[in-house]
């Protein structure tokens, strides 16, 4: 009876001890689900060769045991930090190559339209203190003379318009493209802030926590990719909308130009 | 360029690092290093992570596939000139002596 116990346990012993290396690797398997996805194959590959560098079946278990199943939480803990710490790295690269570049050509582009709008704002401005003179002559001179501005009168809507009308434009072009940037700056900022929040995350040793650090990172994701919806706004902006340049208004120009000067040397004979 | 800030440089990691300067220029697998300072691979591995990601290592997998190796791929970890130059630094700093003295030569 005593050898067949023997015999029995021995058999038994065997058994659990074939079992031994599959179990060891499938602790090492349910530990990298544990991980990061993307970290998984890697970790996975990496403790099985340290598995085989173990001398026998049961420090095959405690390796397992110990170093995967336990550790894996400190190591998630890591790759989270790393995860967190290269979002950080990348928005700051992205800020440092891109976005200060795009906002040197906003100001550019800003600059370019304040001065499209200078010599537009001067014609404009010529052609009215014209009429307010012209009108207060009109009281007090010749026939010819009214004739002349009312001439002028007459055609001087053919340039005040189509200007008005691009002067207009260029109010417009610069009040949306003004909304644009301090759009794409909030964007910036706050994302910037939230970098700084990951940051100071990282400096603290306590553990990678799933659902209080999530919220960080997602805010983080949606904060970076409201600057890229804020750049693509822009864009989009300056592809829909051109601005109508007046168009062969040069003739236009001669006749109000030559209207004036008639309209003022009437004037002048009239005074005389 | 964002900057790269150096890796939090606990006792342990020191431990680490030294193995790696007096270790073999071909480089270290995790094993090895585990092995070689008795610590957990758990505290290991997430320090290799760090310097690998500081620069101051570099991992690669073995080029051999498993089938030729007959078994599972290792990571081999060494140092970077960075990591050569940073490490050494870091000891002497704290009066540590690496490598062997040079009157043995």
């Amino acid at each position: 009876m005593e050898i067949l116990i023997s015999i029995l346990i021995g058999v038994a012993l065997m058994e659990a001890y074939a079992w031994l290396d599959p179990l060891a690797k499938w602790l090492i398997d349910r530990a990298a689900q544990k991980l990061p996805e993307g970290s998984r194959d890697a970790f996975t590959e990496q403790w099985a060769a340290d598995l085989e560098a173990m001398p026998n079946s049961i420090a095959k278990i405690v390796f397992a045991f110990r170093n995967c199943t336990l550790d894996v939480a400190n190591i998630a803990d890591e790759i989270g930090r790393e995860g967190f710490e290269a979002a950080a790295d990348k928005f700051d690269d992205f800020v440092d190559n891109n976005i200060v570049a795009l906002d040197q050509v906003l100001q550019e582009q800003m600059i370019r339209l304040q001065e499209n709008e200078r010599p537009v704002n001067r014609l404009l401005s010529a052609l009215n203190t014209s009429l307010e003179h012209l009108e207060y002559w009109e009281k007090n001179t010749n026939d010819d003379a009214r004739k002349a501005i009312s001439h002028f009168r007459a055609v001087s809507p053919s340039v005040i318009g189509p200007f008005s009308e691009f002067h207009s434009q260029l109010d417009q072009r610069q009040a949306n493209f003004e909304t644009l940037t301090v759009g794409l700056r909030q964007s910036v900022a706050l994302a910037v802030e939230t970098s700084q929040r990951v940051r100071r995350r990282l400096l603290d040793d306590t553990p990678i926590d799933d659902s209080v650090d999530q919220q960080l990172a997602d805010l983080f994701t949606e904060r970076v990719n409201n600057i890229g919806k804020a750049i693509t706004d822009i864009s989009e902006y300056f592809l829909t909308t051109k601005l109508v340049v007046p168009q062969n208004i040069a003739p236009n120009v001669k006749v109000v130009v030559d209207a004036l000067t008639a309209a003022a040397s009437a004037i002048k004979q009239g005074r005389s | 360029m964002a900057k790269r800030a150096d890796p939090r440089l606990s006792h342990q990691t020191l431990r680490v690092l030294k193995v790696f300067l007096a270790g073999p220029k071909e480089g270290l697998a995790g094993s090895d290093i585990w092995k070689a300072i008795g610590l957990f691979s758990g505290t290991v591995y997430p320090m290799l992570l760090r310097l690998e990601h500081a620069g101051w290592l570099k991992g690669d997998w073995e080029k051999l596939p498993p089938s030729e190796l007959g078994r599972p791929r290792k990571r081999i970890y060494q140092l970077t000139p960075l990591g050569y130059n940073k490490t050494r630094e870091a000891l002497s700093a704290l009066d540590i002596h690496v490598g062997s003295p040079a009157w043995k030569y």
